[in-house]
């Protein structure tokens, strides 16, 4: 089945959005990747593959928004963990006012309260 | 990490690696990242049969996409097997028989300077294929043509000398 440019759009929105949902997630704690990606996979819609955090990760400690260190686990091998930085913590606040102005502007459309009289 | 996990998610991680083999840095940490996931999504389970292993790696996505948004992610083009990949394939095969030795001399050229493939695949085109460039090409598919014309190439090889071990070709069944 070849995506329509609609189901396109929405698989960009979404990609767009979800390296804020995984710094927003790191906000509040230290998570490991498996963690991670159960946590947004809770969320219906929100990851259709889950082994496509992993390359995300992997670029947001690259850009220097989250960092990792190495924890032992419970059970098996020793864990990376997960830390927001102070650089990922302001891009994160950044977005998050940016989020609720786009949002709020594109429910006054869509919810039909934008139309002048 | 390298605790063994079961020979279908070894194939797995084999095939990620290799797809993500163009990506600047952190392919290794993907694939241990990964790796470490599968092995925690499997632990929960008291006896994995080869369906929850399926389940498990379904979630996770065919490799080939994982790569594509990893492209997207870190901001590379889209992968595309370019004309250089495809006279590469068709000269290293067939050059020699067009232009004797000159033929493949400039395929195999173009193989050592395209992107495409991983120095292994390289080594093996160079040194195995001038063998087999009297087989017929496997079947043409839809797949990219970087991808199906390497593994009919090596079908080709592989139809002629009949040497390769029953691993390997467990292998390419199971692509």
């Amino acid at each position: 089945m070849v995506p329509t440019i609609q189901d396109r759009l929405i698989a960009q929105m979404r990609r767009g959005t979800l390296e804020y949902c995984v710094m927003a997630l790191l906000r509040e704690k230290e998570r490991y990747g498996f963690d991670l990606v159960r946590s947004l996979g809770e969320v219906d819609g929100m990851v259709t593959s889950e082994g496509t955090i992993y390359p995300l990760l992997t670029r947001l400690r690259r850009d220097g928004l989250i960092e990792s260190s190495w924890s032992e686990s419970p059970n098996g091998p020793p864990r990376r963990y997960y830390q927001l930085t102070p650089k990922g913590r302001d891009a994160l606040a950044g977005f998050v006012d940016e989020w609720h102005r786009f949002r709020d502007a594109v429910d006054l459309f869509v919810e039909g309260r934008g139309e002048r009289r | 990490m390298t605790e063994t996990l079961p020979p279908l998610v070894e194939d797995y991680l084999r095939r990620l690696r290799r797809s993500l083999r163009d990506l600047p840095r952190g392919r290794r940490e993907i694939v241990d990242e990964i790796r470490e996931h599968v092995r925690e999504a499997l632990v929960v389970i008291p006896s994995p049969t080869e369906s929850d292993v399926r389940n498990v790696l379904d979630r996770i996505g065919e490799p080939y996409e994982i790569a594509a948004d990893a492209r997207e992610r870190f901001g590379m083009p889209p992968a595309r097997a370019t004309w250089i990949d495809v006279a590469a394939i068709f000269l290293v095969l067939v050059g020699g028989v067009v232009l004797p030795i000159l033929g493949w001399f400039i395929g195999v050229t173009l193989l050592w300077t395209s992107r495409a493939w991983t120095t292994r695949d390289k080594l093996v085109g160079t040194l195995l294929l001038p063998g087999g460039s009297s087989c017929p090409l496997g079947s043409g598919s839809s797949r990219p043509v970087q991808e199906a014309a390497w593994r009919s190439a090596n079908r080709g090889v592989r139809r002629c000398r009949s040497t390769a071990s029953r691993r390997r070709s467990m292998k390419e069944r199971s692509y």
